[in-house]
């Protein structure tokens, strides 16, 4: 019988005590540990009423037990509250219960916990600390910590606001650290040392009106929007406007989580403690190295008014704190759950119960949504958030359908000044979202699109929404669909066309050799020796032979991978340079011009069996300028790119080996962006809306966006081909403001 | 608690080796099984739509053993775990050509592993279901066998 696991408990072993009865004692200590272990974390579980009775009961269950080592609970709840920051009112509330009757417990506690804080922001551990410092701030609200000494340590953690010589993301950061525990605590400093809070406030307003540089720079590459109608602000003045709101209603906040409040006569009898910050270390928090960042900016976004709400139920404005409760409160749930849709789901729909009153169920549509097309990267697959969407659009049907109707409507409107790379997501994400749900749409609303200019944003996504739909089901369901007015914005039937069908073409006879050939069972052998007799020039022998190959395979992947592996010793045979791989590059799209994904597939099979080079498909990509304003083609970019990347990784154990793969790639294609854009911008004339360089250069941010990590290695060349190509309209600045954000 | 890419109950009896080392190839597999497709899904659709869950390897089409034709099921293999779990979460139990599809995990593709185990050729489940599956080639093949002997009703 092994009971002993793997813990971080430090056995206290009297050492008098028989070995015997050590062991069964240690054993029991143990399994009492793990009991309340589990009582704790299971107590951000509860809700309601019954939330009440598992805090105290699990207090009297620590009070009443003898022998606990203390430390361990404080550990438990610390590791608590770092996964659920939205809960440090539970765990407050436990603590102080215990502190009534143990005030030992409660000295530990408040020196513990500033020492893991210090311990966490010296660690660059921001969210951890952050957590502590909002469960500190839960411990005055329930009487365990001073009132005084709170603001003793929020005064000291804005010193670092005073710092002139750091860096803005430190000291936004500590600003950020000070506002995030206001709401919690601002009503009890507002009653009872409502001075020194006029001073907090007052520093505050100093940093964020003067001292605080506008981060423009930073931020201007996260605007999902490029107007001022869609509210995007930065998240610490909007934190800042949204505190200043609260103050102006005496800091009565009423959504967070106050369970405190139901202990408040007994509460109110215990003895409080001092926070140690005399013991606070001069200079807070890391220094920023390469592996310790600050956390970088970010924008709010928001969707929804509060005229979007349905009638019976609330949507607290932009500048309400209600507003930042309720979507952190949100966004902890994404985090923890994300994986689980159907338990993230449920979780979503307990916390929009718990608040009849509010339009949460609109906050958490535009949380999901927001989250998916924030710049400049999504955290989490975008089929995961589509997926948590359809869960809820499954458990709510008359709410959710409803709800996500109304975001995608909005987005639809404002599609002119969405970020490329945040169209994009939303042409995958709703093109998922509606095969889910039989592609119904009221496709009528949307028909004034079909009379814009072909590539203005609105008829493009409907075109690319139309592909990727054709692609998850075919193309004569979608086409009975939509209305007859969409006809411009159907793609062409994704048929294939092989053109030596037509005899007087050259190379129609070598055609007729080839298929009857292969049909005839020949073997590979002769098949080779037919081609290579043929007098032919090598490109069109490869043309020829290769269009061949996909005709016979043209009934599924399958079929053509079939024959591209067997016939392959033939197209090695005739490939010897890099006009040879772009011919086999040209076959395919001649072949294929009218299905995307096949080309994607066919070009991704050329790359992994070795049969073109990469740098090959991109000259071939870039080939096709008029094609560029799509996004098939940065598909295969992307996948040729990643596949470079990962196969560098598995060649060479040598680091700097591996990288370059990619880094080549990469560089070669920023390069031939520059090159297409600087000839489109010599050549385009018109006065209206060059809308190609804005899909050209949305498609490359994109890319930037999605190599953040890597591209960092290379910021040297990027800003040299940057510098090289200066006269290009707005490339460079596209460049530079990314090296600015990404530094 | 349950999560969504565990193990599901079933067991392939065809599996050569031990029942723990089948579970133990379940648990680093890379390879998925889909089923409840219907008879006319493309290798393009399912392409799509895995492919959004990371880089898809491998489809490889189950077959009617007899007539060659797709009889409702496939497999989609990832080069990464991750990737494959992923499809666990977010496709399993949602739509693909407009019906609910399962995904479960799978020891690997084996040449053979393609056809359909039942009597007749395609899916064992064909066999004997009663209900009217215009995808799946309407009713169950015993069933049909009963209403219209000697009829091929698909």
């Amino acid at each position: 019988m092994n009971r002993r696991r793997q813990c971080t408990m430090e056995e206290d072993v009297e050492m008098s005590e028989r070995p015997a009865k050590r062991h069964r004692r240690e054993c029991d200590s143990l399994e009492l540990m793990l009991r309340i272990e589990k009582l704790l974390v299971m107590l951000s579980d509860q809700h309601g009423d019954m939330r009440h009775d598992a805090i105290e009961d699990l207090s009297s269950l620590v009070c009443d037990t003898k022998q606990l080592r203390k430390i361990q609970i404080l550990r438990i709840v610390c590791s608590c509250v770092a996964t659920h920051p939205m809960q440090t009112g539970v765990y407050a509330t436990f603590l102080s219960l215990v502190n009534v009757r143990d005030y030992e417990f409660g000295c530990e506690t408040v020196n513990y916990l500033q020492r893991q804080f210090v311990k966490h922001l010296k660690l660059g551990e921001w969210s951890e600390a952050r957590s502590l410092l909002l469960l500190l701030a839960d411990l005055v609200n329930a009487n365990l910590v001073t009132v005084g000494s709170m603001m003793q340590l929020l005064s000291k953690l804005l010193d670092v606001c005073d710092e002139e010589e750091s860096p803005q993301a430190r000291r936004d950061f500590f600003a950020y650290l000070v506002m995030s525990a206001l709401p919690l605590v601002g009503r009890e400093f507002y009653e009872k040392k409502e001075m020194a809070l006029q001073v907090l406030i007052k520093r505050l307003q100093l940093y964020m009106s003067k001292e605080r540089c506008a981060p423009e720079r930073s931020v201007a590459m996260l605007h999902i929007w490029s107007h001022r109608e869609m509210p995007q602000q930065e998240y610490l003045e909007l934190l800042w406007q949204q505190l200043l709101r609260l103050e102006r209603s005496n800091w009565i906040e009423q959504q967070l989580l106050r369970p405190h409040l139901a202990f408040d006569d007994r509460l109110s009898t215990a003895l409080q403690h001092v926070l140690p910050t005399q013991e606070l270390p001069p200079q807070l928090g890391a220094v920023a190295t390469s592996t310790i960042r600050y956390p970088k900016t970010r924008l709010g976004f928001r969707l929804f008014e509060p005229s979007d709400a349905p009638s019976n139920l609330r949507l607290p404005e932009e500048l309400d704190i209600e507003r930042y409760v309720l979507e952190s409160h949100i966004l902890e749930l994404l985090q923890l759950h994300h994986l689980e849709r159907k338990l993230c789901a449920n979780q979503m729909l307990i916390y929009a119960a718990s608040k009849p009153q509010l339009a949460v169920e609109h906050c958490i549509v535009e949380v999901l949504l927001g989250q998916m097309l924030q710049l400049p990267q999504a955290p989490y697959l975008i089929i995961n958030y589509g997926s948590i969407i359809i869960e809820l659009c499954k458990q709510q049907p008359s709410q959710f359908s409803q709800i996500v109707a109304q975001a995608v409507d909005v987005l639809f409107t404002q599609l002119e000044f969405m970020s490329v790379s945040s169209l994009d997501r939303f042409v995958m994400w709703f093109s998922h979202h509606l095969s889910n749900f039989r592609y119904q749409w009221n496709w009528q609303d949307w028909e004034c699109c079909t009379r814009l200019p072909p590539l203005h944003p609105s008829p493009m996504f409907v075109r690319e929404l139309f592909k990727r739909c054709m692609r998850l089901s075919y193309r004569e369901y979608i086409v009975q669909l939509v209305p007859d007015s969409y006809a411009a914005l159907l793609p062409p039937p994704p048929d294939h066309v092989f053109k030596y069908i037509d005899q007087l073409l050259p190379g129609a006879s070598l055609a007729n050799h080839v298929l009857q050939a292969i049909r005839g069972k020949s073997s590979v052998l002769s098949v080779g020796g037919l081609v290579e007799e043929a007098d032919l020039e090598v490109d069109l022998k490869i043309n020829v032979f290769m269009q061949c190959c996909l005709h016979l395979g043209c009934k599924s992947f399958t079929h053509v991978f079939a024959i591209l592996a067997k016939f392959q010793p033939v197209l090695q045979m005739l490939v010897h340079n890099e006009d040879n791989q772009l011919a086999i590059l040209s076959a395919i799209s001649e072949v294929w011009a009218t299905n995307d994904h096949l080309q994607l597939v066919l070009v991704e099979k050329m790359l992994k069996t070795q049969l073109v080079k990469a740098n090959v498909i991109v000259d071939w990509i870039f080939g096709q300028p008029e094609q560029l304003c799509h996004m098939y083609l940065w598909e295969v970019i992307e996948s040729i790119i990643k596949f470079t990347k990962n196969q560098s990784t598995q060649d060479t154990n040598e680091p700097s080996l591996q990288q370059q793969g990619f880094n080549e790639l990469f560089i070669y294609v920023v390069q031939w962006c520059a090159k297409v854009l600087t000839e489109h911008e010599m050549s385009y004339e018109q006065k209206e809306t060059d809308y190609w360089t804005h899909w050209v250069l949305g498609r490359l941010q994109s890319l930037l966006f999605n190599h953040m990590e890597d591209v960092r290695g290379i910021s040297q060349q990027l800003a040299q081909v940057a510098a090289q190509w200066e006269h290009c309209k707005r490339l460079p600045k596209l460049i530079e403001s990314y090296l600015a954000y990404i530094q | 608690m349950a999560t969504s890419i565990e193990l599901s109950s079933y067991r392939d009896q065809h599996f050569k080796g031990s029942r723990s080392e089948q579970e133990r190839s379940l648990r680093d597999s890379t390879t998925l099984y889909v089923g409840n497709l219907s008879f006319y899904t493309t290798e393009e659709q399912i392409h799509e739509l895995f492919s959004r869950c990371g880089d898809v390897r491998l489809i490889v089409m189950g077959l009617d053993k007899y007539k060659k034709t797709p009889c409702g099921f496939c497999f989609v293999e990832y080069y990464t775990r991750p990737e494959a779990e992923a499809a666990m979460r977010f496709v399993n139990g949602t739509r693909l050509d407009d019906r609910l599809i399962r995904v479960d995990w799978d020891a690997g593709f084996i040449e053979g592993r393609q056809y359909g185990r039942g009597k007749t050729g395609g899916q064992v489940r064909d066999e004997y279901r009663t209900d009217y599956d215009a995808g799946r080639g309407g009713y169950g093949k015993l069933l049909s066998q009963k209403i219209a002997p000697n009829t091929d009703n698909r």
